[in-house]
């Protein structure tokens, strides 16, 4: 019967949302949907957020996840593409501009350090395991994202959703981020639920949010019980 | 009085006018040059470290950096400047020799496949003709090839569009391949691939094969480009080593001695070369107060790379060089979009009721 507490932003509304129908029996949870830079002081994780942490046996990352996303959701009006280093085969958009992975990798990582530091700071102030939750692969299609495009009405209008590929690409770059500084800190990285993947490794429809980036409440229930799975005794 | 050659002279002509008797700021060996620029010319730099100065130079005077190859705009610009973008017309690194260049050319154009395409360094992959301009590498041999392609396409392109190229001889030492004469900037085995004895070859290249080596660039160059000005400069930086088997003060003696004759025979010999002594302006620090080395004696300080400068812009353009501008620079506007409106869907899912 373990008891978790989960700190993250937007992704970790899909495993709210799930929660109540979908959470393992006996397990209890509290949790902290706060901005990563609201989250330190003086490089250390808030005295009243360490101050939740007290008897928690699991502590949960759903920290950050979209700032792949902001430098690939759409089109650049300088194409780009890059070669992931452990899939270089993956076909480039023809004509587009490379940019070298080493530095699309860099850049992720400069957008997600606010981010980085809270799990590193979460990690030094919580003694027991820890799990660090890898965002949701992006969604494929660029109609949903054309349909549901919330505050990037505007962008997408003027500039398209950029090709699937890329944005896996991204997103794939993001977690290898992750799971190093995972790595470095003793933080298990528990990938995406492969039942939410489609062939292609993007989401798969069912778990597909109403807005461009986020798994909705079943996407919730298949993390939840990938993290059951990945609890199990 | 009797008249005699001398009598006719410039102040330039007399150390005494032209040097002792100036400001060591002031002094500036570089004559007007009949090689004009104008903001309208597009410059193209290349070279070896110090040859970065003049890029730098023409920026702060408003004339015409031509650059080929610019990082992605998504990229920050501290991370673009650490992979060597806007550093050189194109993204080729420092260019140390003069058939380096020569073989730069012949690689882009496609005359030319070396058998060292790849190094392995590390967990990934270092493109042996700049090891150091990738941090941390590439990460695919796949994503290596297709850099390199494109930093082909970058290099053409500076080269037939550009008005003037400068050009900075730094070296005459190289490690050349046994296979096939490929040139490296950087010794096998120091920033990359695997050094023995048996494929790899050091070679002091003498003046006369840097004239030649410059020579059939500039051919090539106005192959395509007939209307291409060329200007030479000698870096004054002396050798970080040498594997000559002298000291390496005489080494560097050695080299930048043959490269400043190499220069001056090209300037002399060739139609729109001409000759800038930034060489001349660094050491003059011998002659006058001017202090243009740093505590290391090698590297040079911002008063000597000013003084360069100066003598450049007054030489190439008939313009005194502003002070220096503290540029910020700038965030990509679509991409700064994206991450305030990211923010802003993130907070709303944030405020999604469970």
């Amino acid at each position: 019967m373990p008891s978790l507490f989960f700190i993250g932003q937007s992704h970790l509304t899909a495993l709210l949302q799930a929660w109540p129908a979908a959470a393992p029996a006996g397990w209890e949870m509290d949790y902290l949907r706060e901005d990563s830079r609201h989250l330190l002081e003086d490089e250390a994780l808030l005295p009243e957020v360490r101050a939740r942490l007290a008897g928690r046996d699991v502590g949960v990352s759903v920290l950050g996840g979209n700032d792949h996303a902001v430098l690939t959701m759409l089109n650049h009006d300088r194409r780009f593409d890059v070669v992931l280093p452990d899939a270089p085969d993956l076909p480039c958009e023809p004509g587009a501009e490379l940019v070298p992975a080493g530095l699309l990798r860099a850049e992720i990582a400069r957008r997600a350090a606010p981010h980085l530091a809270a799990l590193a700071a979460y990690r030094a102030a919580f003694a027991g395991r820890m799990i660090h939750v890898e965002s949701p692969p992006p969604i494929p299609s660029a109609a949903h994202i054309e349909a549901h495009p919330g505050v990037f009405a505007d962008e997408i209008a003027a500039r398209g959703v950029a090709p699937s590929l890329l944005r896996y690409k991204a997103w794939r770059l993001q977690s290898d981020i992750y799971r190093h500084a995972c790595a470095r800190a003793d933080i298990a990285f528990m990938p995406a639920p492969a039942a939410m993947q489609d062939p292609d490794g993007m989401m798969r429809e069912e778990g597909w949010n109403q807005d461009p980036t986020h798994g909705n409440a079943r996407y919730g229930a298949a993390v939840l019980a990938e993290l059951g799975r990945h609890l199990a005794p | 009085m009797s008249e005699h050659p001398y009598r006719a002279l410039p102040d330039s002509a007399f150390w005494r006018r032209a040097v002792e008797a100036v400001p060591p700021g002031a002094v500036n060996p570089a004559l007007p040059s009949p090689l004009r620029l104008t903001p309208a010319h597009r410059v193209a730099t290349a070279g070896s470290c110090f040859a970065q100065h003049i890029g730098d130079m023409l920026v702060r005077i408003g004339f015409n950096f031509l650059i080929t190859e610019t990082a992605h705009p998504v990229l920050d610009p501290s991370l673009a400047a650490a992979a060597g973008y806007g550093r050189f017309s194109a993204r080729y690194g420092n260019i140390y020799t003069a058939r380096q260049l020569r073989q730069l050319w012949q690689r882009a154009y496609g005359d030319f496949v070396p058998v060292d395409s790849a190094w392995r360094h590390n967990d990934a992959w270092v493109d042996p003709f700049r090891p150091t301009i990738q941090p941390g590498g590439f990460l695919s041999l796949a994503e290596l090839a297709a850099d390199q392609a494109q930093h082909f396409a970058a290099v053409r392109a500076a080269f037939e569009t550009l008005d003037v190229f400068v050009f900075t001889l730094g070296l005459t030492e190289a490690w050349v391949s046994r296979a096939d004469g490929a040139v490296f900037p950087v010794c096998p085995g120091v920033a990359g691939g695997v050094f023995a004895d048996d494929s790899y070859i050091f070679h002091r290249f003498e003046a006369e094969e840097v004239v030649a080596d410059m020579a059939l660039f500039i051919a090539a160059l106005r192959h395509r480009n007939p209307a291409a000005r060329v200007i030479l400069t000698v870096s004054p930086v002396p050798l970080v080593a040498t594997a000559a088997g002298e000291h390496v003060m005489v080494a560097t003696m050695e080299a930048k001695s043959a490269l400043r004759l190499a220069a001056g025979r090209l300037a002399t010999s060739l139609q729109d070369v001409a000759y800038f002594p930034a060489y001349e302006i660094i050491m003059s620090g011998a002659y006058h107060a001017g202090r243009y080395f740093a505590d290391d004696r090698r590297s040079v300080t911002g008063p000597g790379v000013e003084h360069v400068m100066r003598a450049f812009a007054h030489s190439f353009a008939g313009i005194e060089v502003p002070p220096p501008v503290h540029v910020t620079a700038q965030t990509d506007a679509a991409t700064a979009r994206m991450a305030a409106l990211m923010t802003l869907h993130c907070d709303e899912l944030l405020l999604d009721e469970t």
